[in-house]
């Protein structure tokens, strides 16, 4: 059965927003798109996707452990997949980034380097919003920031600068 | 019943003429950038380099005073144009309402000559994606933008140029090319074209086609603005980043498209790495001098008119 375009849309959005997914939407995408050229393509989408996480996550799991990124992650999934509350996310943002601080420069600024290279546009923006609200003036901090908009930030964040 | 149906057909085409001119009547407004915050002192010092300014929409929702004041200083002193990130016309679900009325409130207020969204969709299945993310190029997809850009139209009224994006991926299963899409959606939907020159230029290099056959296939008379911008390459693929002056090439594109079509508008785009103003404005007076050695020429689209 051909997907419509609505479909095909909704499993682009959910590859593209949320990096914990992406294994298993490629998986179900190369079992469920039945039209072949669709699939084609959104497996071209999402490896693309899967590349560029794989070049930073693995430097993440080394250096940041168990504690920012994964506390931050867990923040987020506290609230779930459905669409929560910016301003909450937001605010769970600046409670998670107010925390030890224990992250290597070199890989913040690997996300950095990552977000100047995606989306880089929304990305400032989000970046230069949330400094702003949370008052982070140090450089390290400012960089943590970039590592949380890149991870958790997606598109919704732009619209707030 | 024959008399009737010619009288039809007149009208027809009349009503098609006049939508028509609307976008070929759009005053031509010459070149200026994308206003970016840093530059919000300077552009007043350099204010005689800049025929008219973008702004970016979205940067000034649910803005604080100061962001309104800014964006009213802007206005009383430029002719701004709003361009919209995120109202995702090519959305099956639809365009957001909130966005929508906070997007008209923007362009309401700086009342433009016209403004500009993207031929994208940014969200899907209740996921903003923060991509600009291309469509399939298909029947479906033509009806999807044509009912979100009616709701669009109704809630702003100023006419609507949309821009074409790059593209991360292309879908195999278009059924229209690309020429033929934008020719029927301008068309269809009354709209201009805000033809993003460095995206045609990359899409041109990522998919390996030549951009002029393509460019020549535009419907000429809806071109109405232009966007250009320098990127960098990343893994084999140009990425339109702009954080790098235009390359050549762009400006060798650049320079078909004025002699194609009677652009109204040009604007250069940067986003990363902002130089100073002093050097934003050698590519703008650059794209001046090309803007209006066009006009002297005085292109086959003027002498049509």
């Amino acid at each position: 059965m051909e997907r419509s375009l609505a479909e095909l849309q909704s499993e682009i959005a959910r590859c593209l927003a949320d990096p914990d997914l992406i294994d298993d939407a490629l998986k179900s995408t190369l079992q469920d798109f039945s039209l072949q050229e669709l699939h084609a393509a959104a497996e071209t989408l999402i490896r693309k996707r899967v590349a560029r996480l794989r070049h930073v996550l693995p430097r993440t799991s080394r250096s940041l452990g168990t504690t920012f990124s994964e506390r931050c992650r867990q923040a987020f999934r506290s609230r779930g997949t459905t669409t929560p509350s910016l301003q909450d996310d937001i605010d769970a943002l600046g409670r998670e980034m107010r925390g030890d601080g224990s992250v290597s420069p070199c890989v913040i600024e690997t996300y950095r380097w990552e977000c100047l290279r995606h989306d880089s546009m929304n990305r400032n923006w989000a970046f230069r919003w949330l400094v702003k609200r949370y008052d982070f003036e140090s450089e390290e901090r400012k960089l943590q920031l970039w590592c949380v908009v890149k991870i958790f930030g997606r598109g919704k964040l732009w619209r707030l600068w | 019943m024959a008399a009737a149906t010619a009288v039809a057909a007149e009208v027809v085409v009349a009503d098609a003429e006049a939508a028509i001119n609307t976008i070929t009547n759009l005053p031509r407004l010459g070149v200026g950038f994308g206003f970016r915050d840093r530059y919000h002192t300077d552009v007043f010092v350099h204010r005689s380099s800049i025929d008219f300014l973008e702004i970016t929409a979205d940067h000034f929702f649910d803005a604080s005073r100061a962001k309104r004041e800014q964006l009213e200083l802007l206005s009383r002193n430029f002719t701004l144009i709003p361009h919209g990130l995120s109202l995702s016309l090519g959305s099956a679900e639809g365009i957001d309402d909130v966005y929508l009325r906070q997007l008209a409130d923007i362009v309401s207020a700086v009342s433009p000559p016209w403004w500009s969204e993207h031929i994208a969709f940014t969200h899907a299945g209740g996921i903003d994606i923060g991509h600009l993310t291309s469509l399939p190029r298909t029947k479906e997809s033509l009806a999807v933008l044509g009912r979100n850009i009616r709701r669009a139209k109704a809630a702003i009224p100023m006419p609507l140029i949309l821009e074409n994006i790059t593209e991360s991926i292309r879908y195999p299963g278009d059924q229209i090319d690309e020429a033929s899409f934008l020719g029927e959606l301008l068309e269809e939907n009354d709209c201009g074209l805000l033809l993003d020159v460095t995206n045609l230029y990359t899409n041109s290099v990522n998919y390996r086609f030549d951009p002029l056959p393509l460019l020549w296939r535009l419907p000429r008379e809806r071109i109405v603005q232009l966007h250009f911008a320098g990127g960098h390459w990343q893994d084999e693929t140009l990425i339109d980043s702009h954080s790098t002056p235009a390359c050549e090439e762009v400006w060798s594109l650049l320079r078909e498209v004025l002699a194609y079509a009677d652009v109204r508008g040009i604007i250069l785009e940067r986003d990363e790495k902002l130089p100073p103003l002093t050097e934003i404005l050698i590519e703008v007076n650059r794209a001046r001098e090309m803007y209006l050695q066009a006009k002297s020429n005085n292109h086959p689209a003027s002498r049509e008119g």
